[in-house]
């Protein structure tokens, strides 16, 4: 048999192969790259460092000229009786069903005026608001206790994640027990620090806040018009002048756990960033004092004497978008805030404005999940007033029954899990963030509201309503590791699936 | 070395391989290249890498139903710029004696 030629590769045919080679696995080491990206911790801003470097965002570029707030009117401060949800729905609960010591003392067949004030006088102007609280303590609260006996296995893990964090809150920091003119000056600093400048002080402190916990923070001159009416903590019932050392108000921000929070309403918590937020306040408002300055710490989830998204706006922390919740660079809308009030001098920060108005005008993502209907699909927030001012409003109360129907640890949450700002900080998301920054025409915006709405799923408003209407859906599913049936040997029934036993 | 300063500087020693190899075949197509040809030919394999890093990053997050469309959606655009740029790359090559 004649021998067959030897083929002989050239050097050429080398390096052309190399190259196609080189180019697959290029290819294939992008792909692998990529898919770490996406799972790398060091995406879970908040959650991967204490060290401040989660306030990225280059702010100085966005200062706002103008105020923050349209002001459309004479300007008064908030109602923590009627207008704060928790506050007129505790003393509606109480006149209805009373406590341990304390018999019920209204029912409605007795009418409106046996209520008492602030409330007779409030639900007189609001009928429409009495109507909705009613329907939940009547209605929507006892529904729950049937489904929870249905379904609470399932949520049980989401459950104990969240009173694992809420457990800090019954025990630190101990409740103010003295009004502010002593409670705030208490273990404080005989003689005052004098700092360099306000702006060493500034820098100070917001280096110390981020070593407490704190992913973010600002500061701003405190405006009255943010603190509450009445019952300030550690005083005795009744109106109060905001105290003359609440000057400046220090605004700390911490991300819920990225995970769990895409899974609102299901198995997200509130918890977990209240937790923190509220220790890094609290731990922050002593640091001060030991400088010889008077402190008070705000925090979640009910130790306030002051409405916080505003101040956030103030302190150039981030924008109000249409849900109510103030959206940042870093963190979107997820993430969680206290508020240190003091009179330390310091160099306060400015509002910032990235665009967040006009996409949230395009956007309605939220709106359009939201399964009460609690937020406005309105083009702009025009036409919305609260309190003299003019800003994105939502509908508490019907957001608040939502809740009680809800399955998951305590509230919903899914408007910032759908917010397409809350979103990890992977360089696909930062990606989209710089476009839609740097993009003045809105093409940016409109194409990844686009995309988010065509190619990313979402369960749809009834979803996450309780059976028969819904399935206590949650935005993405939950992760493995708040999945109960992952873990332990238990039967639930899994309402996601249709297991409506 | 850290494991990820390892994998990017594989990345760029093979960069140099496959630009070094891409030169050998254009000359074996018979295409004349110049700044322009070149320019669109790595534009071109940027966006194919894109094409895969995108939708893996959200496999990575998850979101494996989003990054299958966007996906398919990437690959379309991948393949009317290649067809594009080839037309571009190639107009008027002369086949080569190699």
């Amino acid at each position: 048999m004649p021998d067959r030629p030897r083929r002989e590769i050239s050097r050429r045919d080398m390096l052309k192969i190399g190259g196609l080679a080189g180019a697959a696995i290029q290819v294939g080491a992008v792909a692998g790259v990529a898919v770490h990206a996406g799972q790398n911790h060091h995406s879970y801003g908040g959650w991967e460092s204490f060290e401040g470097n989660t306030q990225f965002f280059d702010r100085k570029s966005h200062l706002m000229t103008g105020p923050a707030y349209h002001r459309v009117g004479a300007t008064r401060r908030p109602s923590r009786h009627t207008e704060y949800i928790f506050g007129r729905a505790r003393r509606l609960h109480l006149a209805l069903h009373g406590e341990a010591d304390q018999p019920p003392t209204w029912k409605p067949e007795d009418g409106l005026k046996k209520l008492g004030e602030p409330l007779a006088g409030f639900y007189d102007k609001h009928p429409d608001l009495l109507a909705l609280d009613l329907e939940r303590e009547t209605k929507l609260n006892p529904q729950s206790k049937l489904h929870r006996s249905k379904y609470a296995g399932y949520f049980e893990l989401a459950n104990a994640w969240s009173e694992g964090w809420a457990d800090v809150f019954y025990h630190y920091p101990p409740k103010p027990s003295s009004p502010p003119s002593e409670s705030d000056y208490e273990g404080i600093r005989k003689e005052p620090l004098t700092a360099k400048s306000p702006g060493h002080a500034a820098q100070l402190i917001k280096q110390v806040a981020h070593l407490y916990g704190a992913s973010l923070v600002g500061i701003a001159e405190l405006n009255p018009d943010w603190v509450y009416d009445v019952d300030v903590q550690g005083a005795k019932p009744g109106p109060f002048e905001v105290p003359p050392h609440w000057k400046y108000a220090i605004a700390l921000g911490v991300p819920h756990e990225w995970d769990q929070m895409l899974s609102n309403p299901a198995h997200g918590t509130s918890y977990d960033a209240y937790a923190r937020s509220r220790i890094a306040a609290a731990r922050l408002s002593v640091f001060i004092k030991k400088l010889g300055y008077p402190a008070r710490a705000h925090m979640p989830p009910s130790s306030y004497d002051l409405i916080i998204p505003p101040i956030l706006v103030d302190a150039g922390i981030g924008e109000q978008g249409r849900h109510g919740f103030v959206i940042t660079p870093e963190l979107g809308a997820n993430f969680r805030a206290a508020v240190v009030t003091t009179n330390l001098p310091m160099e306060t920060d400015r509002p910032i404005d990235f665009g967040v108005r006009d996409f949230c005008n395009r956007c309605k993502i939220c709106a359009e999940q939201c399964p009460s209907g609690s937020i406005s699909h309105a083009e702009t927030n025009q036409g919305m007033e609260t309190r003299g001012y003019r800003h994105w409003e939502i509908n508490q109360t019907t957001c608040f029954n939502f809740w009680a129907t809800a399955m998951g640890p305590t509230g919903c949450r899914l408007c910032i899990a759908t917010c397409p700002y809350s979103r990890k900080n992977n360089w696909v998301h930062g990606m989209a963030r710089s476009m839609s920054l740097h993009d003045p025409t809105g093409l940016a915006d409109h194409a990844m509201t686009w995309m988010q709405k065509s190619f990313f799923d979402a369960p749809g408003a009834e979803a996450y309503l309780p059976p028969p209407d819904g399935r206590f859906a949650g935005y993405r599913p939950a992760p493995k590791w708040l999945d109960i049936e992952n873990w332990f040997d238990v039967k639930v029934n899994n309402p996601q699936n249709g297991d409506h036993r | 070395m850290s494991a990820t300063a390892w994998i990017w500087f594989v990345m760029g020693a093979l960069s140099i391989v496959i630009l070094l190899s891409a030169h050998v075949w254009m000359q074996d197509f018979g295409i004349r290249m110049n700044w322009w040809k070149w320019t669109l030919m790595v534009i071109w394999y940027g966006f194919l890498n894109f094409t895969l890093a995108l939708p893996m990053t959200l496999v990575g997050e998850g979101e494996s139903f989003a990054a299958l469309r966007i996906f398919f959606l990437l690959v379309v655009v991948a393949v009317i710029l290649g067809v594009g740029f080839w037309r571009l790359i190639a107009a008027g090559r002369k086949p080569s004696s190699r």
